[in-house]
């Protein structure tokens, strides 16, 4: 059974169809990463899935539960507040632009939601998130406000935030695009190390070199559409689309 | 010279508890009408921000008609309008109709300072709380809240200091407050040399209270 | 669906404009013509106008706090000044050969704009009182008035004694005001003393039960009384408080020139015209010795 699968997603802002009919299925312990130009609806889609966007029509499955069945923005799966909210819970978001708390400790940051949402206790919590900024290399930097932190540590703060709620899926939307260049290995080094440790991981980026060196398998949507998947090896050998051709050639 | 000076200090002097006791009155409105005002405020903002579209009318219409009709106007429409009207709501506490009058004027202030802190606050900052699972309030109470709170300082310290000086209204319903003390003790003793104590006393309050509210402004920013 | 909202913009934009430019030009009107009625006092022997070192050359600004009646208050159109003060300036006025401009003030600041030379006479119910000769040149009496004590009818109240205990309110500075502190001073104990910046928010109190006296001008009372019919008259103060017109310490040309232009209205029997109609009956008779 696949942690994700979305059947025809469509989504409308008025007049302007983003998505116009996404299918995809993520294995359990697989890493899939989602290139293409921008405008291209591959945040949308990614935003979609965690409910930061509703979509208008599809399908999505998490983990086998039904989380949407839309058509006209209308959900024909009744779920309540709290199951919603559960399965939610099982997809951990890293944006862009890292949206760390300013106004809480690096520790309190990755603390929080295990404490408020979970109700595990503070010290069960905090100890925790030791352990998780430690993973990312930030044991020394626990006690600080973020504003002292540069990009590259903010973004790790972040994943080490989201890894606090134990997702079963990663979701990062353009990880490293806000970062300056000598910051984006830092950041991409503790996700190959996700992956290595099996976390099953949907990544939008532009770093195409890392997307052919991480993941199991690439997508390339353009105008709203998956135009093409593929392993690396193959999708960068020899793509099939005549725009996943140029857009590789263009970037590569 | 001397002689006038000095008696000038005595009379001043003899002005000092008078003065303070109408003070009080001024001091005591503002606060509690500001307090109110902000947990009003709060309350009509979040209406404002919210999805529900009655909610949001009910808010929007409450914030134009108090912001938009002087606080004098409301003040007399509950003492003496609203009674002869309608008799049952004659009120007999002139203090309690001032700080009822007050705080709801405030309070539609307030609303619109809250409501642009808190829309001043990155989206994103309910993005990462809601993709954490915090729910709608939690994700108020935690997370923009505490970050609203150093962009509601200086505008909210603006405002009390308004409120201070509006005070004087009061007069209208015969309470005397700091304004209206001075201007009998001026009439009554022919010398305006009481301005200056009446004067000093405005100046030490909001002094006293523009220096809390930078302290506060620092507070709710060392995170910076 | 952009541009349509920005059209509709421009156009209420357009339209609040143009509303508030009609209103300006309204208001503007208005005043010339406000100005073209109080002028109706200009020299009636059309002769060249007399230098009373006026504060303003040609012109008599009389001062008033309007919202008195009916000694000087607003007409039923809510703008236009009317009353016993109001027409007695403009005969004052035409026997002067000035033009006659009133200004309104605010009771508290009424003599001391006398000072400021915001206008060269006050004509708006001041009473005549020790102080305020001692400060200001006052005119001789031109009506008669004395205190009065009004409440609502059955309160019990019949004498200041009787107010012990008892709420009372008055207008804040006002003969009326001075004396319930005299009264207070001497020993009298009230459940409470109000003061108001105008009359009328004395009256509102008494029928709304929040005060159970006014102490107030008799000619004021009258007025009040003929409106709301549950007010009576308890108690009528013995000593006289004729009201008289002031003027700033030292212009006696100019208060010369009014006490004769007022003895000869009364002569000529102009006053007692005046005071019939707003009060019924010759208030003003033999008050002007």
């Amino acid at each position: 059974m696949p942690l994700i699968e979305t059947q025809n997603i469509t989504k409308r802002f008025g007049e302007l169809e983003v998505l116009k009919g996404i299918s995809l299925t993520v294995q359990k312990g697989e890493t899939i990463c989602v290139i293409g130009p921008s405008g291209a609806g591959k945040s949308t889609f990614l935003r979609a899935l965690n409910h930061l966007e509703s979509i208008t029509s599809g399908k999505i499955i998490i983990d086998g539960e039904v989380l949407d069945d839309r058509e006209n923005g209308i959900n024909k799966s009744i779920l309540t507040k709290q199951q919603e909210s559960d399965i939610l819970l099982e997809m951990g978001m890293v944006f862009q632009r890292f949206n760390i708390f300013p106004h809480k400790t690096v520790l309190e940051n990755v603390a929080l939601a295990p404490e408020k949402v979970r109700k595990v206790s503070k010290a069960d919590a905090e100890k925790r998130a030791r352990d998780l900024l430690e993973t990312v290399g930030l044991t020394d930097k626990t006690d600080v406000y973020p504003a002292k932190l540069s990009g590259g540590q903010l973004q790790r703060v972040a994943i080490a935030r989201a890894l606090a709620m134990d997702p079963k899926i990663m979701l990062f939307d353009e990880p490293t695009s806000a970062l300056d260049p000598e910051l984006v290995g830092e950041v991409l080094n503790v996700i190959r190390k996700l992956a290595q440790d099996g976390m099953t991981m949907l990544i939008v980026t532009h770093e195409i070199g890392f997307a052919r060196d991480v993941a199991d398998s690439i997508v390339f949507m353009a105008d709203g559409l998956i135009l093409e998947q593929a392993p690396p090896a193959e999708i960068f050998a020899n793509p099939k689309n005549e725009k996943t051709k140029s857009f590789l050639q263009a970037v590569l | 010279m001397f002689e006038s000076i000095l008696h000038g200090l005595r009379q001043i002097a003899g002005w000092i508890i008078p003065l303070a006791q109408a003070a009080e009155v001024t001091l005591a409105l503002s606060v509690i009408s500001v307090v109110i005002g902000i947990i009003g405020g709060v309350f009509i903002a979040l209406g404002r921000i919210s999805r529900g579209k009655i909610l949001k009318r009910i808010c929007g219409a409450y914030i134009f008609v108090f912001r938009g009709t002087p606080l004098l106007m409301q003040l007399f429409f509950l003492w003496t309008a609203l009674p002869l009207a309608i008799p049952a709501l004659t009120m007999q506490n002139r203090f309690l109709a001032a700080v009822i009058a007050f705080s709801l004027n405030s309070a539609a202030y307030q609303a619109e300072i809250i409501r642009a802190a808190i829309q001043s606050i990155d989206p994103g900052q309910m993005e990462a709380a809601k993709s954490l699972g915090l729910t709608y309030s939690q994700a108020m109470r935690l997370i923009i809240f505490p970050q609203s709170i150093k962009r509601l300082v200086p505008p909210i310290g603006n405002e009390f200091i308004m409120v201070l000086k509006d005070t004087s209204l009061v007069q209208m319903i015969s309470l005397v407050d700091l304004m209206k003390k001075t201007n009998q003790i001026q009439s009554s003793a022919a010398t305006a040399l009481v301005y200056l104590p009446s004067a000093v006393m405005y100046l030490i309050f909001t002094g006293v209270f523009t220096w809390l509210f930078n302290r506060l402004e620092k507070h709710h920013a060392r995170y910076e | 669906m952009n541009t349509s909202h920005c059209t509709l913009l421009k156009r209420v934009s357009a339209l609040v404009l143009a509303l508030a430019c009609a209103l300006t030009f309204a208001a503007c009107a208005k005043t010339e013509g406000g100005a073209a009625s109080t002028a109706a006092g200009t020299a009636a022997d059309g002769g060249e106008t007399v230098d009373y070192g006026n504060v303003t050359p040609g012109v008599l600004k009389i001062g008033m706090e309007v919202g008195y009646p009916p000694m000087e208050y607003l007409a039923e159109d809510g703008s236009t000044i009317t009353g016993f003060d109001y027409e007695l300036g403009l005969e004052v006025g035409k026997k002067l050969g000035l033009d006659v401009e009133f200004v309104d003030t605010a009771w508290e600041a009424i003599l001391t704009s006398l000072d400021s030379n915001r206008y060269d006479v006050v004509m708006s119910s001041l009473s005549i009182t020790a102080e305020r000769q001692a400060n200001y040149n006052i005119t001789k009496p031109y009506i008669a008035n004395n205190l009065v004590l009004v409440t609502v009818s059955g309160s019990g109240i019949d004498s200041t004694e009787s107010l012990a205990g008892k709420r009372v309110a008055t207008q804040t500075e006002t003969t009326a005001d001075d004396y319930m502190n005299e009264l207070i001073d001497g020993g009298l104990n009230l459940a409470g003393y109000n003061v108001y910046e105008k009359v009328i928010n004395c009256f509102d109190e008494l029928k709304l039960n929040r005060i159970d006296a006014v102490m107030v001008d008799k000619v004021v009372a009258l007025y009040y009384l003929a409106n709301y019919s549950e007010l009576e008259v308890v108690w009528e103060s013995d000593t006289p408080e004729p009201l008289g017109m002031g003027l700033k310490k030292g212009n006696d040309v100019l208060t010369a020139a009014i006490e004769n232009a007022v003895d000869e209205l009364y002569a000529e029997g102009t006053i007692a015209a005046i005071a019939n109609k707003y009060f019924g009956s010759d208030i003003t008779a033999g008050v002007r010795k």
